[in-house]
C-alpha cells in the first residue's frame, strides 16, 4: 500500500505540474483527491491492514493530501497570475491614438485683456463702474468741462442720435455718473467699455474700447497717480517696465499727462516698436479739473482726484504684437483660436 | 504746425540740436510727432545756369542743355523737360549727386549724346510737390534768375534744416504761430525771446479811404484794414518763398506769401482784398443774407445761412469771415491797391462755419481756437514792414472798424504750498517763481497767495491749477516721486451681477465656444431681409451721421453680428464653429425715443457644422438639442430649472425647430435652427442654430445663497419605464404628467431613449425613461414603488393615452 501511494504521489504531482489550465487542474483534483478519486479508492483498503500499520499509513495518506493540495493551489496561482498577464497584454491599446476632443472655447483678446487690466486694478481696491453707451451731451461733454464749440471737441469726432444724445466717445461719462452718485464719499473705480468715434482707418476703429479709472479724495496727488499706473504698467507689462508722465491736455483734468512705458521690446534702447524713442505711449491721465468736481458735487479745497483712461485694443496690439487693429472685430476664426 | 528749425532760431538762441529740441519741447508738453531734416540723402545739386540749348538730333522730346554750373567748363545734360529755355536757372545734379529717391547720377548717354547730370524737379529734391507753383509741378523747378551758378543748392532753397512737426492739443493754439514756439522754447530754455521787426503804425485815424462798418458786433469783437498803394505783385524772394515751403505753405505771390508769412510767424490770419475790386470802398462784417451764396478762392460755391459771417463790400460777400475769401476781390498780377484786413472773429461761428462749411484753412484753424488780441495790430504793423522790405507796395492808412480790446488783466491766485500738496512733491518756492517768469508770467509774491498775470498770449492759464501744471511741465514730471495711495481702505471687486457675467464668459469658453466682439452698429437692410419689414427690430436705433448706412442702425439683437461671423468664416472654409458674444442692445423707449434707449445686456451664441470630430465616434452635427443642452445647463447652475419651452414665432428661424424660453412667466430669449432662407442669404454651408438670451434676469439670481440641502440618509431606488404615445404628444407633456402622478418620491426623471420606426405603431413613438425615487424619511418597501409605478402608468394612460411598450 506504501508503494501504492508512493505511485500515486508521482504520478499526480507530474500531471499537476504538466497541467495547462484551470479546467485541468479542477479534473485532477476531482481524479485524485475526490470523493470517488484515486487516494480515496487506495485508502478503501486500510480495513485490511493491520492496527498498527493502519496509523502510519493514515498519516501518509495525509501528508500526501497535503503536498498534492500545495502543489494544486501553487498551479492554480501560477496560472491565474499568466492568464491575468495574458488578459493584459491582449488588452494594449495604440496609446498615441488621438483623445476624445473637448475643446475649450478661445476668449476674444479684448475681453481677454479687458480683464486682465481689470484685475490690477480691482487688486488695488478699484472697482467695476458701468452706465451707458448712448450718451448725453452733458455727461459725455459738459460735465467733463468741454462746453459746446469748445475746440477740445475736435479731439473726438461724434456719432449723434439728436441735438442731445451720442454714442459716448469716452468711457469718461461714467466717472461723473458715479461721482454723482457717491459725493461726498471718496471714489476709487475703474470704468470699462465700448466706446465710438468717427474715425475710420488703419489705426482708428469706429468702435473701440476704453479702461478709465478714477480716484477721489482727501489729498489725492499726481505722484499717487504715478504710483498707481507704475503698478498697474508692471502687472500688465512686466516688472522691469518704467513709466514717465509727459505733459500733455485733456478737458477733464489739469495738470494732464501721457503716460509712456519703457519699451518692453528693447528694454528702452529704440527699436521699431517704440520709433526708437525706447518709450512707448500707453495711456492719458492727469488730476480731476477742479470744474469736473465741482459740476459732480464735490468741493476741490476739500478733495482732489486723479483720472486715467486707455484704449484696450491699444494695449491688446502691443502685448500680443498685432499688426492690424481690424483683426479685432473681424472675428475670423484663425485669429481667435491663437489666444 | 510745422516748424522750421532755421526759421525758428531767428526769434530765440537755441542751445539744443534739432532732436534734443524736440525730446524738451515733448517733454515739456509740446509734442513733437514728427522730426525730418528736409534735405535728406540730398547732395551733390548745385545751381545752373542754362547757357545754351538744343533740340536732340535723334530724339523729338529731348533737348541737349550747355549748363553752367559754376566751373570752368559747361557740362552738358539731356532732359526731357519741356518748361526749360536758355537762361533758365535750375537745380542741377552733377555726376556723382544723390537724390532723396536714392537716385545716384552718373555718366548716361541718351541716344547717342552724353549727359553728365540731371535737372531737377521739386520732387526730386525731395520737396512736396504741392508746395511749388502749378506751372513747375510737372517740370524742372526753375529758380530766380539772379541766383550765381555752382551754390549748394541745398543752402540756396534753404534746405539744409530740420522740420518739427508739432502735435498741439487744443489748449495750446498758442503755438500755432512761430513767435509762439519761440516764447515756448525761451521759456524751457530760461532764453530771451527776439521779436520781429514791426512799422509802427496808429489806429488814430482820421479821414478814411475805406469806411468799415461792424454790423455783426457780436462775431466781430475787433476788426482793422490797412490799405496799401503802389502794388507791384509778383514772385517773392527765395528767402520768402523758402521760409514758406519749409512750413509747409506753397508760395504764390508776394502779397499773397506776405499774409502767410505773418500768419505763420504771429498766428494771426490776414486777408488781402484787391481794393478796387470792393464796391463803394466799403466793407461790412455781417451776417450771410438768406440765400446768399459765394464763390470761395477753391472755386467752389458755398452756400451761407445767416449764422455765417461774411465781409462784403457794399453790394455782396467777399469772404468768409476767418475762413476763406472769395474770388472775386482776389488779388491778381493787375491788383494796384490791396485792403489788408487784420480782424477778430468769434471763435465759435468760425468753428460752427467751417464745420458746417466743410472747410478747413489755416486761418479758420486758428480763428476757431481764438487768436490774441493784441497780434491784429501787430500783424498789420508787421505786414507793412515786410511790404516795404520788399518793396512791393507802400502802407498808408489803417481803417479801424473797431480797434480790439485787450482782455483785462485777470489775477490769478497762487498757492505755492498748494503747488506741492496736489503734485506730491516738493519744489522750492524760488524756483517755482523762476519758472513762472521764464513764462513770461508776471508774478507778485509779496503777498500770499501770490498774485499771477499771463500775457494775452496765454488765455489758456485761467485758475490756480493751470499754474499748476505750468510749474510742473517745466519743472520736470520726470522728476514726480512713485507716491503711495493714503486714505482709507477701500473693497475692490465686482458686484455680483459683474462676476456672475464674467464666470458665464468662462462656462461658455470651458463648453467650448470661441468668443466674438462684434460691431454695435448694423445695416439696416440687413435686419429688413432677415426678420421682414414687419418686425419690431427695424424701428431701432438710427445714427444722425454714419460713416455709411452700413453702419448706421444701433443693434436691437445680436443676431445680425453673429450671422456676420459665420458668413465671413463659412467664406474661408471654416464652417465649423461654435460662437458667442456677451453685449448690449440698443432699444428705443417706445414713450420717448428721443431719449436714451434701453441697452440691455444680451448673450448671443451661434453655431453651425459639424462637432468636433473624433474616431470613436460616427460625426454629428451642433444641432438644436446641442444648444439647448448647453442653455439649460447654464441656466440650472444659476437656479433657473423649470425653463418653458413654447414654440417661436420669429421669421427668421425655422418654424418646426424653434422655441421662445420662458423662465417663471418671463420671455427669457429664443433659440432655434435658422430658417433656410436666412442660411441662404448669409452664403452659410448648412444648418446653423442660433440662440439669444437676455441676462438680467439671469445674472440677478448670482447674488442668492443657496442653502445647504443635506444628504439624502436612505438608498434611492432606480425603475425604467417605456411607454408608446402619440407622436403628437410633446416630451414635456408626458414628464409633467410623470412628475404629477409619482409625487415627491420622485426625485430624479431621465428620458433615455426616443424611437419611432417597426417596433411601434405608425403615428406611435415609444418614450424610455429612468424614474429615481427616494424617500428622506425611511427605506422605500418594494410596494410602495410599485404603487406609485401603477399610479404613474394609469395617469399617463387616461391623460395622454399612453401603454406600457
Amino acid at each position: 500500500m506504501r508503494e501504492q501511494l508512493q505511485a500515486l504521489e508521482t504520478v499526480a504531482l507530474e500531471a499537476v505540474a504538466k497541467a495547462a489550465n484551470l479546467e485541468e487542474l479542477n479534473d485532477l483534483r476531482v481524479r485524485f483527491l475526490g470523493k470517488k478519486g484515486e487516494l480515496t479508492a487506495i485508502l478503501r483498503g486500510m480495513a485490511s491492514l493491520s492496527a498498527d500499520e493502519r496509523p502510519v499509513i493514515g498519516q501518509l495518506a495525509n501528508e500526501l493530501r497535503r503536498r498534492l493540495e500545495e502543489s494544486l493551489a501553487e498551479r492554480t496561482a501560477a496560472l491565474a497570475a499568466a492568464a491575468k498577464q495574458a488578459k493584459l497584454a491582449a488588452e494594449e491599446i495604440d496609446i498615441t491614438l488621438p483623445g476624445r476632443p473637448f475643446l475649450l472655447g478661445h476668449q476674444h483678446l479684448i475681453t481677454r485683456t479687458l480683464e486682465e487690466i481689470q484685475d490690477v486694478f480691482l487688486g488695488m481696491g478699484f472697482s467695476l463702474a458701468e452706465g451707458p453707451e448712448v450718451e448725453t451731451d452733458y455727461y459725455n461733454f459738459e460735465a467733463l468741462n468741454v462746453p459746446a464749440d469748445h475746440p477740445a471737441r475736435d479731439m473726438q469726432d461724434s456719432f449723434y442720435f439728436g441735438p442731445q444724445l451720442l454714442l459716448r466717445t469716452h468711457t469718461s461719462p461714467m466717472q461723473v455718473r458715479t461721482m454723482e452718485k457717491l459725493c461726498p464719499k471718496p471714489v476709487r473705480i475703474i470704468a470699462a467699455g465700448r466706446v465710438y468715434r468717427r474715425d475710420d482707418d488703419a489705426t482708428h476703429s469706429p468702435m473701440f474700447h476704453q479702461v478709465e479709472g478714477l480716484a477721489v479724495d482727501a489729498n489725492i496727488t499726481l505722484a499717487d497717480l504715478k504710483g498707481v499706473l507704475l503698478t498697474f504698467a508692471r502687472a500688465v507689462f512686466g516688472e522691469e517696465r518704467e513709466i514717465r508722465l509727459r505733459p500733455s491736455f485733456f478737458p477733464f483734468t489739469e495738470p494732464s499727462a501721457e503716460v509712456d512705458i519703457s519699451c518692453f521690446q528693447c528694454g528702452g534702447s529704440g527699436c521699431r516698436l517704440c520709433k526708437g524713442t525706447g518709450w512707448i505711449e500707453i495711456l492719458g491721465s492727469g488730476l480731476v479739473h477742479p470744474r469736473v468736481l465741482e459740476l459732480s458735487g464735490y468741493d476741490p479745497e476739500q478733495v482732489s482726484g486723479f483720472a486715467f483712461g486707455m484704449g484696450v485694443e491699444r494695449i491688446a496690439m502691443l502685448k500680443y504684437g498685432l499688426d492690424d487693429l481690424r483683426h479685432l472685430y473681424t472675428n475670423d476664426l484663425r485669429f481667435l483660436r491663437q489666444f | 504746425m510745422q516748424v522750421s528749425y532755421r526759421w525758428l532760431k531767428q526769434y530765440v538762441d537755441l542751445p539744443w540740436a534739432p532732436e534734443e529740441l524736440a525730446e524738451r519741447l515733448t517733454m515739456g508738453g509740446v509734442e513733437v510727432e514728427q522730426i525730418s531734416y528736409r534735405a535728406e540723402g540730398l547732395s551733390g545739386v548745385v545751381v545752373g545756369r542754362i547757357v545754351h540749348l538744343e533740340p536732340h538730333p535723334n530724339a523729338d522730346k529731348l533737348q541737349i542743355c550747355r549748363v553752367d554750373v559754376g566751373q570752368p567748363e559747361l557740362v552738358t545734360i539731356v532732359t526731357g523737360a519741356t518748361n526749360v529755355y536758355e537762361g533758365a536757372v535750375v537745380p542741377t545734379a552733377l555726376v556723382g549727386a544723390k537724390l532723396p529717391t536714392g537716385m545716384e547720377i552718373g555718366h548716361a548717354q541718351f541716344r547717342g549724346v552724353a549727359s553728365a547730370g540731371m535737372l531737377c524737379s521739386a520732387e526730386e529734391l525731395g520737396i512736396d510737390k504741392k508746395m511749388v507753383p502749378p506751372e513747375m509741378r510737372d517740370g524742372i523747378y526753375l529758380l530766380p534768375s539772379t541766383v550765381e551758378p555752382g551754390q549748394d543748392i541745398r543752402q540756396v532753397m534753404g534746405l539744409d534744416d530740420y522740420c518739427l512737426e508739432l502735435g498741439l492739443t487744443p489748449n495750446r493754439s498758442d503755438c500755432l504761430s512761430m513767435l509762439g514756439v519761440a516764447y515756448e522754447v525761451a521759456a524751457l530754455a530760461d532764453q530771451a525771446v527776439r521779436l520781429p521787426e514791426l512799422q509802427t503804425l496808429s489806429t488814430q485815424t482820421t479821414h478814411g479811404e475805406v469806411k468799415v462798418e461792424i454790423v455783426a458786433p457780436d462775431l466781430c469783437p475787433g476788426y482793422l484794414g490797412l490799405v496799401i498803394d503802389n502794388v507791384t505783385v509778383g514772385p517773392s524772394p527765395l528767402w520768402l518763398q523758402n521760409t514758406l515751403q519749409a512750413a509747409g505753405l506753397r508760395p504764390i505771390n508776394n502779397i499773397v506769401d506776405v499774409t502767410n508769412y505773418v500768419l505763420l510767424e504771429l498766428g494771426q490770419p490776414l486777408h488781402a482784398f484787391d481794393l478796387d475790386q470792393l464796391g463803394g470802398k466799403e466793407i461790412r462784417v455781417r451776417r450771410a443774407l438768406a440765400g446768399e451764396s459765394i464763390i470761395t478762392l477753391d472755386g467752389i460755391e458755398r452756400q451761407l445761412t445767416s449764422d455765417d459771417l461774411v465781409i462784403a463790400d457794399a453790394e455782396k460777400a467777399v469772404a468768409i469771415a476767418g475762413i476763406m475769401g472769395s474770388q472775386v476781390a482776389e488779388v491778381t498780377e493787375r491788383t494796384r491797391r490791396v485792403f489788408l484786413e487784420s480782424a477778430l472773429f468769434d471763435y465759435r461761428s468760425v468753428r460752427r462755419s467751417s464745420r458746417r462749411l466743410g472747410l478747413r484753412t489755416d486761418a479758420s484753424s486758428r480763428f476757431d481756437k481764438g487768436v490774441d488780441p493784441a497780434r491784429v495790430l501787430m500783424a498789420l504793423e508787421r505786414a507793412a514792414h515786410l511790404f516795404r522790405l520788399l518793396g512791393c507796395g507802400e502802407p498808408e492808412e489803417v481803417a479801424v472798424g473797431r480797434v480790439p480790446a485787450l482782455p483785462t488783466q485777470q489775477v490769478i491766485s497762487l498757492r505755492p504750498e498748494r503747488v506741492e500738496q496736489l503734485l506730491g512733491m516738493a519744489i522750492n518756492h524760488r524756483e517755482m517763481q523762476r519758472l513762472l517768469l521764464r513764462l513770461g508770467l508776471e508774478v507778485d509774491t509779496s503777498s500770499h497767495p501770490w498774485r499771477v498775470v499771463a500775457p494775452s498770449r496765454r488765455s489758456d492759464l485761467q485758475i490756480e491749477v493751470d499754474l499748476i501744471e505750468e510749474i510742473a511741465r517745466l519743472y520736470g514730471l520726470d522728476k514726480l516721486p512713485v507716491g503711495k495711495m493714503s486714505g482709507p481702505l477701500m473693497r475692490g471687486a465686482l458686484t455680483s451681477c459683474q462676476r456672475a457675467q464674467q464666470n458665464l464668459r468662462h462656462q461658455l469658453l470651458g463648453l467650448g465656444f470661441d468668443e466674438v466682439v462684434t460691431m454695435s452698429f448694423i445695416n439696416p437692410k440687413d435686419v429688413e431681409q432677415t426678420v421682414g419689414v414687419d418686425h419690431p427690430w427695424n424701428k431701432g436705433l438710427l445714427l444722425q451721421n454714419p460713416l455709411s448706412t452700413e453702419r448706421s442702425l444701433m443693434r436691437p439683437s445680436l443676431l445680425f453680428g453673429l450671422l456676420q461671423v459665420l458668413k465671413y468664416n463659412a467664406a474661408r472654409q471654416q464652417q465649423d464653429l461654435a460662437i458667442f458674444e456677451i453685449a448690449n442692445v440698443f432699444h428705443p423707449r417706445a414713450d420717448a425715443p428721443c431719449e436714451q434707449p434701453e441697452e440691455p445686456l444680451h448673450l448671443g451664441l451661434a453655431c453651425m457644422g459639424q462637432l468636433p470630430l473624433s474616431w470613436q465616434a460616427a460625426a454629428a452635427e451642433y444641432d438644436f438639442f446641442y444648444l439647448k443642452g448647453i442653455l439649460v445647463s447654464l441656466l440650472a447652475k444659476q437656479g433657473m430649472a423649470n425653463l418653458e419651452w413654447q414654440r417661436a414665432n420669429e421669421t427668421f428661424l425655422h418654424p418646426g425647430r424653434s422655441a421662445a424660453i420662458y423662465w417663471n412667466g418671463s420671455y427669457l430669449g429664443y433659440l432655434g435652427e435658422l430658417h433656410p432662407d436666412v442660411v441662404e442669404q448669409f452664403d452659410l454651408k448648412g444648418r446653423a442654430i442660433v440662440a439669444e438670451l437676455t441676462l438680467a434676469p439671469i445674472l440677478k439670481r448670482a447674488g442668492e445663497v443657496p442653502l445647504f440641502q443635506g444628504i439624502p440618509r436612505y438608498p434611492a431606488v432606480v425603475r425604467d419605464l417605456a411607454i408608446v404615445v402619440d407622436r403628437q404628444v410633446a416630451a414635456d407633456q408626458v414628464a409633467r404628467v410623470i412628475k404629477g402622478a409619482a409625487g415627491d418620491l420622485l426625485v430624479s426623471l431621465e428620458l433615455f431613449d426616443v424611437y419611432q420606426g417597426e417596433q411601434v405603431a405608425a403615428q406611435q413613438k415609444s418614450l424610455a425613461y429612468t424614474l429615481v425615487l427616494q424617500s428622506r424619511e425611511r427605506t422605500l418597501l418594494d410596494a410602495e414603488v410599485t404603487e406609485v409605478l401603477e399610479r404613474v402608468v394609469v395617469e399617463l394612460h387616461s391623460q395622454l393615452g399612453a401603454k406600457l411598450r
